[in-house]
Parts: structure tokens; sequence; C-alpha cells
């Protein structure tokens, strides 16, 4: 039913969304902390194992396009990992502002903010508040034997 | 007694072979009601989910995406293919025990009486009529302790929302929901973690199996069983952590019952070569297209402090239009504003700011369930089905009034400025915000469909009930035309779309067709 990705394929899709969410979320100050833009790339990619080749490659195709493309938004050749980090965001926001470019942009950039905004110190940047803690309150007949 | 996992039983080689009066695919809203009603009346029974069992406290040590990849079908990236100008929707279905019952914002509408009166009179569904319904509601209500929402649980985004409504001469009301000691945590959508939200794994499906039923999880069916015109049975595999499938599954039974809901049942139907002598099948499916706007305030609203879904608006029924309370994840919310690097930031910082308020549009069957062995089905659906839509003119229309209203209202409101879903923004407007004039220039009826961000977690409609096998799938007692002992009580028989939530819908019909299934007597074990 859900085929796994050939390792190859998967330290590919890492790299890519690596380069694509350390652009994403830089700011004037630079790139968020490597180890923390690694840890994301590998839980979108674990997000991705968990749905079906449809989705995988249609999303693949996605990241694949947005970052071979995004340079001729402005004018450069190819590739997004070849410019630096303010040419990658002007690209990329430019692709974003285009009726074609704009989906292919919000496929990827979906995935990664909902898993940056999981984290309690991405929401706490922005001012939001941490999600409800677990915990259960009532005595509702409960099935057992649940497996998480 | 507890949920059996199928990953608990994948050791041997040779199949699992199970024998019961009655099977049941799926465990969602639908038959997780035909198990209590048939299992409390005596029958033997078994139900079949392909997902796995989430305990509310393991829902709670979740983080969403987690609960996404665990509990919603395709990880929640399934897009329906659109047909000419229509949008590409983003179809949210659950995939676990409790179905989508577990993943919803437990909103809770009786089928408006219009609908049932459409049924009954252009249809000829006698047996639907408000009149005859109304026990069933009753029931469903009292089952799932359905309530008014307060007022005090209403977000600050809602309020804002109403107060724009109230001046702009139309009024917010409350929501019903299946909750109990709800405290507005807005995370239903991805499981209640503290049992609020009655969903049919606390409720309906705790009962059958207090009378015996059995429940397997990660347990998928892939065949109808026939035997000439008879069902007698379903098979498929058992799957294992990864959801990868693994030992076979076979259940002979008396009865089979259909309740996988508005993509998968069509699907089991067409697989088993039905869809061959029923024209219907996977056809004229709805889908409630649903939108959303954000607007900008001057003040913190903190929209996710308080109840997911607390109000709606029926003000616009009458074109069509249900207006519905809504907020969004915060990462959902930051990906859908304009912006990379610190652009994006600056957005994201927005979001205590942001107020959303959303709708759904009563649609036109549109939607359609393509064959594995269509062209489409053949490149795309293997493993899921493909959902083509083509949006009707007048929904088309429908859209565009309906983000009208919800901007302005927002303004009214006192919004600063407002965010469309429109992909690349409005044009003009690549930035995304609009101003109350900006939104005034905007010409939203000559924005191409596929621009429009939408969404829907309502497939109904694609196996409906009828009077004839020509139009029709099911028979007004759920019966499949033309085959003994097969059955389908979930979504895909409702007759049309409903404009509003349908889950109150969908478990009052299968509550009406479990009870006649409890007086039918069953055939012998073929």
């Amino acid at each position: 039913m859900l085929p796994r990705m050939a390792s190859s394929k998967l330290v590919r899709t890492e790299r890519a969304l690596f380069l694509f969410a350390e652009t994403l979320f830089s700011d004037h100050s630079g790139p968020p902390a490597r180890q923390r833009v690694e840890s994301l790339a590998r839980d979108a990619v674990a997000l991705l194992v968990a749905t079906t080749p449809r989705a995988r490659l249609m999303f693949s195709v996605c990241l694949f396009v947005v970052l071979w493309v995004a340079p001729l938004f402005i004018r450069r050749a190819p590739g997004l990992a070849r410019l630096p980090l303010p040419l990658r965001v002007a690209a990329l926001e430019k692709m974003e502002h285009t009726a074609a470019g704009a989906a292919l942009v919000l496929a990827v950039k979906a995935v990664l903010c909902i898993l940056w905004y999981e984290q309690p110190e991405s929401v706490a940047g922005i001012g939001v508040d941490p999600p409800c803690q677990p915990g259960v309150r009532r005595s509702l007949p409960v099935l057992s034997g649940g497996v998480a | 007694m507890s949920v059996i996992s199928g990953r608990t039983l994948m050791g041997p080689a040779k199949p699992l072979s199970l024998s019961t009066d009655v099977v049941i695919v799926g465990s969602g809203a639908s038959g997780a009601v035909v198990a209590a009603e048939l299992a409390e009346a005596g029958q033997k029974v078994v139900i079949l989910e392909e997902g796995p069992h989430l305990l509310p406290a393991d829902l709670g040590k979740m983080r969403p995406s987690e609960t996404m990849r665990r509990g919603w079908r395709e990880a929640g990236m399934s897009f329906t293919v659109p047909i000419g100008d229509s949008p590409a929707i983003n179809l949210m279905v659950g995939r676990c025990v409790g179905g989508s019952s577990v993943m919803t914002g437990g909103v809770c509408f009786r089928t408006p009486d219009h609908i049932l009166h459409e049924w009954v009179e252009e249809l000829g569904l006698r047996s639907l009529s408000p009149e005859a319904m109304a026990p069933h509601f009753d029931e469903v209500e009292r089952r799932c302790h359905i309530e008014l929402v307060p007022e005090h649980m209403r977000s600050r985004s809602t309020v804002l929302y109403g107060q724009g409504a109230e001046r702009l001469g139309y009024s917010l009301a409350p929501n019903r929901r299946n909750t109990k000691d709800c405290d507005g945590c807005s995370r239903c959508n991805f499981g209640c973690p503290h049992q609020a939200k009655w969903s049919v794994d606390l409720t309906y499906l705790p009962r059958a199996q207090a009378a015996g039923a059995e429940v397997f999880a990660d347990a998928r069916v892939e065949e109808i069983l026939l035997h000439g015109d008879q069902a007698i049975g379903v098979a498929g595999r058992l799957l294992d952590a990864e959801g990868q499938p693994g030992r076979r599954l076979v259940v002979h039974a008396r009865r089979v019952i259909l309740a996988c809901g508005g993509m998968h049942t069509p699907r089991l139907l067409q697989d088993a070569g039905i869809a061959d002598r029923l024209a219907a099948v996977g056809e004229g499916m709805t889908l409630h297209p649903s939108m959303r706007v954000m607007a900008r305030f001057d003040e913190p609203v903190y929209g996710w402090r308080g109840a997911l879904q607390s109000a709606h608006s029926e003000a616009f029924v009458d074109e069509r239009i249900t207006l519905m309370s809504v907020f969004v994840p915060t990462g959902v919310l930051a990906a859908t504003l304009p912006g990379i690097g610190h652009s994006h930031k600056r957005r994201a910082e927005m979001a205590p700011y942001l107020a959303v308020f959303g709708g759904l549009i009563h649609d036109d069957p549109g939607g359609r369930v393509l064959s594995r062995r269509s062209p489409l089905g053949l490149l795309m659906g293997q493993t899921e089905p493909v959902v083509t839509y083509r949006m009707s003119q007048r929904d088309r229309r429908g859209v565009s009034r309906m983000l009208r209203i919800l901007a302005e209202t927002f303004f009214a409101a006192g919004a600063r400025e407002v965010f469309l879903p429109i992909l690349g923004g409005p044009p003009g407007f690549p930035e995304g915000g609009l101003s109350a004039d900006d939104l005034r220039r905007v010409d939203l009826d000559r924005i191409p469909s596929q621009r429009f961000e939408c969404a829907s977690q309502h497939p109904l409609g694609s196996c409906r009930m009828g009077l004839s096998s020509d139009d029709a799938v099911v028979d007004e007692q759920g019966q499949v035309f033309g085959l003994r002992e097969l059955f389908v009580v979930d979504s895909s028989i409702l007759p049309t779309s409903l404009g509003v939530n349908p889950q109150v819908t969908v478990m009052a019909m299968a509550t009406r067709l479990s009870q006649q299934l409890r007086e039918r007597p069953l055939p012998p074990l073929t």
C-alpha cells in the first residue's frame, strides 16, 4: 500500500526541504539554527513517508520545481541552491506572488509551517499560546486496546 | 473486551478467517451506530477499520502533524482533480477507529426540513420525511450529548465577526456540538485529548463492544465477496505499524454493510464490478466546498482561545451559503499568508491579531469517484481513489458572494485588512492584504477557480439512495440494487448535499436503517 521511499530519494528530499526551510524561516539576522532546520526537514520527510505514493509524488514535484524554477523569477540561472540566502528569499517571494507559482510554493510552505509552528519556541516567537496539555478528565467508557 | 489491532495478528502466513452474522466495513459515524444497534439486537457483529485506534490520552501526546500522519487519510494530503473552472479541493477525512467523527469540530445540525421535503417530494423518498426522521435525530442527540455552545465559549474572533454581522443586519446563532465540559482549546480537528467531544469511539462503539461486537483496527477491506447476486463476506489485509499490508483477512458474513464513506464505498463497489450495472456508483458526489477569510485587527484577537466552531449564520441559506465560525492551526495560518524570510516572520507575528471566519457552499453534485480502471485511476488511483470535481457556475458565483460577505462583515467589525483565500493574492494585490477600498475594486468572479484555496470534510452522495437503479445505488432500506445482503449506510447514500455539517444526518440515517436491518431475517451463512 505504501511503498517506502528509496533512501537516496529520502536524502535528496531532505536536503531540498532543508534548503527551502532555511530560506523560509530566515530573518534579517540570517537563517535559524542549523540543528532546528535539520530536525524540521527530517520531520517533514517522516510526514511524507506516512502518506501515499501519489501524495508524495505531487509534493516532490512541487518541491523540486520550486527549487529549480524560482531563480528564473529574479532573472537568475535555475537552481536555488546556487544562490546566497538574500537572493533565495527574493526568488521565492517573487514566485509566490505569481498565480502559477503560488500553488507550488504553498504546497511546500504549508507542510513546513505546520511542523515548524508546532515547536514551542516557534509559536512563542510569534506570540501564540502553546497547545493545550493532554488530560483525561471524565470517565466515558473508553475502548481499550489502542495502539498509538 | 478491546479493540483488536491487525498489527498484533500479523504472524502466521495463513489468512485470518472469521465468520459472523454481520460484517461492517468502517467504524465511523455510520458504522458505529449500526454496529451498536445490531449487536444489541443479538446479532454477531465484526467491525473492520483500516486506520489505527487512537486513544484520547495518545491524541493529547501527539503533535497535530502526528495526528495527521496517523489518523487522517493520506496524512491530510488528498485533493480533488479540478475539471473546468473549479478549485482543487483538499479532502480531509478521518482514518482511525471512530472515523471522521474523531477529527470533526463536533458541529451538529439536524438535516434542514427543506432538504428532507426535497427528498420526499422531488425524489419520492417518503421514509425520509421530517416526521419520520425526528425520532432518529432525538436518539442520536441523546446518545451524543448534543448541546448548545454557550456565548462565553466564543473566541474573540467569532465575537468580532458577530459584531460585524449585527452592523450589516444579520446575526450569528450558537452552534450545537456533541461535547461535554469542553474548555475550548481549539484542537478538535486533531482529536480531542480531553474526551470532551463525544465522537463515536466514545459513545456507540463501546456500546457495540459491550453487546459483543468485535472491533478490528488496522484491517483494510479490499474486496466484497459475492456468490451470485448475494454478498457473502469481505476480504482484505491486516496492516502493520507502518501501514504496510500483511496477512490476508477473510470475513464470511450473512450480511455485509459498507460504512467507509463517500470516497471508499464507491471504490469497493467499483472493484466488485457493481458499477458496471449501476451507473450511479461514484457519480454525483457533493463536497460542501469550504473557504475562510482572515482579517487583521488593531487589537489582539487570540482567535485560538475558545471553541473551534461556536456559531454560524443561516442568513444566506437562500443563496446556498452557510457561514461558520472556525479557526485554523497557527502553521496553516502562517503558511497561507504571503511571505518568505523576514516578510514571512513579520506576517506570522500578526497571528494574535487575526480573526477567521468561514463558510460552505450547498453545492451541486459535481464530484465523481473514478474507477481504478479509468485512465486517471490507472495513473493515480491505485492506492487511494481519484475524485474529480467540476464546480457548477451557480456554485462558483456562490464562492464569490461568500468571500465578499465574509470580508465585508470583518470590515464592518473594524478590521484593518482582510486576506482572501486566493493563491498569489487577488489580481493587483500580490501581498494578499486588502483594505475595504481594495476589496471593492477586486472582481472575484473573474478570478480563475484554480486559484482558490478550498477544503472539504464532507464527501457525500457518491452512492445515493433512490427509488430506481437507473439513477441511484441503494434503495430506501440501504440495500444495493440487484444484490442481496449488501447494504450501504454511510454518507455516500445521501441523495443531495445538505448545506450543513452532515454528521447528525449520517448518524440518524444509520439509526433508521439499522432499525430496519434488525428486523430483517438473516440468511444462512454461505
